[in-house]
């Protein structure tokens, strides 16, 4: 159909419009735009300024719209600048800079720009900008968190497991490097810590400032002597002003099955003068005394034990070696009241009002006076197990110059033994000591005498005098570039006496000889120490023990520095020595005779170390580190008595080209307890995102002289080494190996395992965590064991959104299939803990059934094959419990 | 009128975090340290129409000697007389960069480099900053922080070309961040800023980076 007139008519006047508003557009956006331009000349040489600095800024705050820099003839451009009026700013060093407003009414412009000389000089600014995330200075390391923590951090725990170098144990013991650190400050301030998990859990994370890590700590503020000797290690907490002016508190609550009750309660204020902080814990969560039927259960019952036994080479069927705790997670009670005030510069009180618990060590703090000051320290404790224990003791502590103190303590002391008419003991008396100390240049020289009145049980004075003498480092040159050094590290006479009668003496002397040439170092060392204490306080009923014993050590060490053009580091250590140690005591120090059994001991120990660094750094165009080899290597064995040791620390890392090298062995000789362990892994790559990493361990019981025997048998916990695999997971390939022998004395613990774990985990952030794996263990005694491993652990995600929190939940079963002869065993344990994590409040609650670090402590359900007979039960391994937990903090 | 600027160069980043994974805490403390205080020191030099960025001269450049833990870590670099040196008024570039092993003499037109400004700013030594950014020659982002503050259009390397000095500079990993700006005044500099002679044959600033490249991907390194 055509269109009509009418129509066609309509139709034309509708296009007409829509040119006409298009025109108009058109005009507007080009009349909304326009273009600025210039030529910029040195007034004075009338010559075009090159490389001036050309903007257009906004007027209201001078924001910068747009910039041109002048070249050789001084000229600038700027094109369809879209604004009503814009600031031109024409600037170059040297000048007075020139300012024009630019209006859009005035269309193009093209103007002559003359910039003046500056008449003056800026002054030099100089500013040093760099914050580091670790500050050294001197023996101190400073650790600013904020560096290392995300702010989701509760305690200050959580922000030490942070900070590099800095480890914290499951008891709360905190390890810088391989170094147990001894004291744990609070601004500077020792404050009588003695419960040290409380006090990092307690801090909160947010009042931390920052960190310091003091090697060489010495709280008497004397000189550490000699380098090759290593001192304690500190940290210090130093806390915010804005922690200072508030009151914290935290109390979480647990309570469940097996009337299992968790209580923890901690309230503190520390501000300059003052600090308290009260403690309280009462827990009976933690895992019963192994007995013997748990030590049946975990090797298959009596007939699995008595096969074992059998089949063992020991000849004679050892006997049934108990412990009387498994670990030392027993129940525990526990309230504390911590303060100390300090009224005036010169005065300090320290004490605990009130010490409620078990623990020992409340009892060991002395304080020393900075110079010219006193302080007062008060302690007060009761304490109840199979003891009741009171306890009271105050003492004054003044320093009226730098190199003497004074001493002055009472202290009353009563112990009852429950259920005994008998053992009662009371202990009272006053301890006097001066102490005085010299220090200078090269020699440091200390003194202390005592003298101690014990008015009951018996009326006893005692006499304490000690010397000890110190060389300082000495230099002596030879050549211009080698320096012989001697080093009398300590040379010590303490005798303690009652009356006439010599109690105790200890004579002991370090020496040292070292030669340094150019970058060589070699040093020898020879430790010799001679040690009688022979106490006989029978009418007190205290001890009786001997201890004489002889020890010489000898070591050699070589180490030299090398460096290259290309940045790189090596230094390749060498460290042997030879030692010889007889110790005859009595470790069992009976408490109601004087009838010890000494236990003579011979000590050998060897001692081969070999420490290789080579960092390599080496940097392309980016900076990017690309290869980092370090090699830290020693070996040691070590026999003691009958028990041989077989001790290594070692780490290999190697990383070059995708193939990933790492050996680690590590040391653990702790005091008297002996502890084997050893590990060995190494990863070679397959491939650009596929890594293999065999893990091999050397393992054996935990021995004390006490004779506790400590069980770890977690195989599934190891470091496996992370392979990409994809953008944001993870697989862990890993192969595991176990040994454990123990020997002659502990026959009866024989268990010797061979075991062969092979386990795949996943990563993903922020997500689930999932672990599989299997093994393969083969005993001694015959038994054979698969183990099939699923689990989700770490894992972490949001509830709702990140204002509401997040729960955190953990799940895992480890299935085990077992041969043991003829026994058949098929198990599985479960495990797993729900933790909701409000972060809107300050409360969290989390429910917890058994423990999924350690295996050995889950619900198992067992079904077992003897021939035809088959039986199903379920039982906890260890005494495992529920609990439902509620946490608030302020 | 002159102009020098202390530039300090650290690495961004330290060290990757898969390699964190894989070493001991107590090797990583002393790795890290060792990154942490690893940096070299420039200075930007100009007077007049002329710039030469290069690193500190002295006998060995030594970086840093570090204490406490570190006290046997005592590292030096060698001696290095990488330079850029800037003609303004011939506007030209020339460089010499001691990488792989080789020599190269850079010789090339002064680039123009187009910055994209971006509201951003933040205060470098007292001087408010603006950021900007452009793409290198791998098509890496490269982020500058100027001040127009102080007109000069100059900064480390082969940038500048903004409308004020730049007093921080990403490139890739590194970081040159300015400590200290002196302005000379017309007393002058104490060092001379002459062209580098030729010690091989010219390349332009694009072949060496192409070079770079080549040996990055060569070596696997980003």
């Amino acid at each position: 159909m055509r269109p009509s007139i009418s129509q066609t008519k309509s139709s034309v006047q509708s296009k007409v419009f829509v040119c006409i508003g298009v025109c108009l557009l058109f005009y507007f956006k080009v009349e909304a735009q326009f273009s600025v331009s210039g030529h910029v000349f040195d007034s004075a040489t009338m010559e075009p300024l090159s490389f001036v600095s050309v903007t257009l800024n906004t007027h209201q705050d001078t924001t910068l719209i747009d910039y041109r820099v002048t070249r050789a003839n001084g000229w600038f451009l700027f094109e369809e600048v879209v604004a009503d009026s814009v600031l031109l700013v024409v600037d170059a060093l040297g000048y007075v800079a020139e300012y024009f407003t630019v209006d859009r009414r005035r269309g193009r412009q093209v103007d002559t720009i003359w910039l003046n000389a500056a008449r003056f000089d800026l002054e030099t600014v100089e500013v040093k900008a760099y914050k580091s995330g670790i500050i050294l200075n001197g023996d101190t390391i400073t650790y600013a968190p904020s560096v290392y923590t995300s702010g989701r951090e509760e305690n200050v725990e959580e922000v030490l497991k942070k900070l590099p170098g800095i480890t914290v144990e499951e008891d709360g013991s905190v390890k810088f490097g391989n170094k147990e650190v001894k004291e744990l400050l609070i601004d500077g301030d020792d404050f009588l810590d003695t419960n040290r998990k409380g006090l990092l859990k307690g801090i909160h994370a947010i009042d931390v400032e920052a960190i310091e890590v003091i090697q060489n700590y010495n709280p008497t503020g004397m000189s550490v002597l000699s380098s090759n000797r290593d001192g304690d290690v500190a940290i210090n907490i130093k806390l915010s002003d804005m922690a200072k002016s508030k009151t914290r508190y935290r109390a979480s609550l647990g309570g469940g099955y097996e009337n299992k009750y968790d209580f923890v309660g901690e309230l503190y204020r520390i501000k300059q003068k003052f600090k308290f902080f009260v403690n309280t814990y009462l827990d009976n969560t933690g895992q019963h005394q192994l007995s013997l039927f748990d030590y049946l259960k975990l090797n298959g019952g009596a007939e699995g034990f008595a096969n074992k036994a059998a089949s063992s080479n020991a000849g004679a069927v050892p006997k049934i070696f108990f412990q009387k705790s498994r670990s030392t997670s027993v129940a525990s009670q526990y309230i504390s009241a911590n303060f100390s005030y300090k009224p005036m510069d010169a005065l300090k009180i320290n004490g605990y009002t009130l010490a409620y618990g078990a623990q020992n060590s409340l009892q060991s703090f002395s304080e020393e006076a900075p110079l010219n000051q006193g302080i007062l320290n008060t302690f007060s404790s009761l304490s109840k197990n199979s003891f009741q224990n009171y306890m009271g003791k105050i003492a004054v502590s003044y320093r009226p110059a730098s190199k003497l103190t004074f001493d002055f303590s009472a202290y009353t002391s009563i112990q009852k033994e429950e259920g005994s008419v008998d053992s009662e003991s009371n202990l009272n008396g006053l301890n006097f000591a001066s102490r005085y100390r010299n220090t200078s240049p090269q020699l440091t020289s200390s003194g202390q005498a005592s003298l101690q009145y014990s008015m009951s049980p018996t009326s006893l004075l005692r006499a304490y005098v000690q010397a000890d003498f110190t060389a300082i480092e000495r230099e002596i040159s030879l050549e211009s570039d080698s320096v012989l050094h001697y080093d009398i590290a300590n040379a010590a006479v303490r005798g303690n006496a009652i009356g006439q009668e010599l109690e105790n003496a200890r004579l002991s002397l370090d020496y040292a000889v070292g030669y340094i040439k150019q970058v060589r170092h070699y040093s020898l060392s020879t430790t010799a120490s001679y040690q009688s204490e022979n106490q006989s306080l029978s009418n007190s009923g205290i001890t009786g023990f001997e201890v004489p014993s002889i020890s010489t050590t000898s070591r050699l060490t070589r180490n030299y520095f090398l460096w290259s053009n290309e940045l790189e580091y090596s230094k390749p250590f060498f460290d042997a020595g030879i030692g010889i140690h007889y110790l005859a005591t009595d470790f069992q120090r009976p408490r109601s005779s004087n009838e010890g059994i000494i236990y003579p001991s011979a000590f050998v120990s060897v001692n081969f170390a070999r420490l290789q660094q080579k960092i390599k750094l080496k940097y392309n165009e980016q900076f990017n580190l690309i290869e980092v080899p370090i090699a830290l290597q020693s070996f040691e064995l070590q026999s003691i008595n009958k028990l041989f040791l077989f001790n290594e620390a070692s780490s290999i890392l190697l990383r070059k080209h995708n193939l990933q090298l790492q050996y680690h062995l590590f040391d653990a000789f702790s005091g008297t307890m002996l502890f084997l362990f050893s590990n060995y892994a190494s990863g070679i790559s397959l491939g650009e995102n596929v890594q293999y990493f065999p893990t091999y361990e050397l393992r054996s019981a935990v021995v004390t002289p006490t004779e506790k025997v400590f069980f770890n048998g977690a195989i599934l916990d190891k470091k496996i080494a992370p392979i990409k695999l994809g953008l944001k997971s993870k697989l862990f390939v890993g192969a595991q190996q176990d040994f454990v022998y123990v020997f002659d004395e502990l026959q009866e613990l024989l268990n010797t395992n061979l075991k062969f774990n092979l386990a795949a985990y996943t990563t993903r952030e922020e997500k689930v965590n999932l672990e599989g794996g299997v093994g393969v263990d083969y005993g001694r005694f015959g038994t054979k064991q698969l183990q099939a491993t699923a689990r989700a652990v770490n894992c972490s995600f949001k509830l709702l959104s990140k204002s509401e929190g997040t729960v955190d939940w953990k799940i895992g079963t480890v299935l085990f299939w077992e041969q043991q002869n003829e026994r058949k065993n098929l198990y599985t344990n479960i495990l797993g803990e729900l933790r909701f994590k409000p972060s809107t409040t300050k409360l969290q609650a989390s429910l917890v059934f058994n423990d999924i670090l350690n295996i050995n402590s889950a619900t198992r359900i067992t079904a077992s094959q003897i021939g035809n007979n088959y039986r199903f039960s379920a039982f906890d391994t260890l005494p495992g419990f529920l609990l439902l937990k509620l946490s608030y903090r302020h | 009128m002159a102009i020098e600027i202390d530039y300090r160069c650290k690495s961004k980043s330290g060290l990757p975090d898969e390699s964190k994974a894989a070493i001991p805490p107590e090797v990583l403390l002393m790795v890290q340290e060792v990154v942490d205080a690893y940096y070299i020191d420039f200075k930007l030099a100009q007077e007049g129409k002329r710039s030469i960025f290069r690193q500190y001269e002295g006998e060995a450049i030594v970086k840093k000697k570090t204490e406490g833990t570190l006290k046997s870590f005592t590292y030096y670099l060698e001696e290095k007389d990488d330079l850029i040196y800037k003609d303004f008024k011939s506007q030209s570039i020339a460089g010499k960069k001691h990488k792989l092993s080789r020599v190269f003499h850079i010789q090339d037109e002064l680039p123009e480099l187009c910055w994209a400004i971006t509201k951003e700013k933040k205060h470098i030594l007292g001087y408010s900053c603006i950021k900007a950014v452009i793409e290198d020659y791998h098509g890496q982002e490269v982020v500058a922080w100027f001040t127009p503050r102080v007109p000069v259009p100059n900064g480390p390397l082969e940038f500048g070309d903004l409308p004020g000095l730049i007093l921080e500079l990403t490139k890739g990993n590194l970081v040159y961040t300015a400590v200290n700006v002196r302005i000379a005044g017309n007393r002058g500099l104490d060092g001379k800023i002459e062209k580098p002679k030729p010690v091989s044959k010219a390349i332009s600033l694009k072949e060496y980076y192409e070079a770079i490249n080549k040996s990055d991907k060569k070596f696997g390194s980003k």
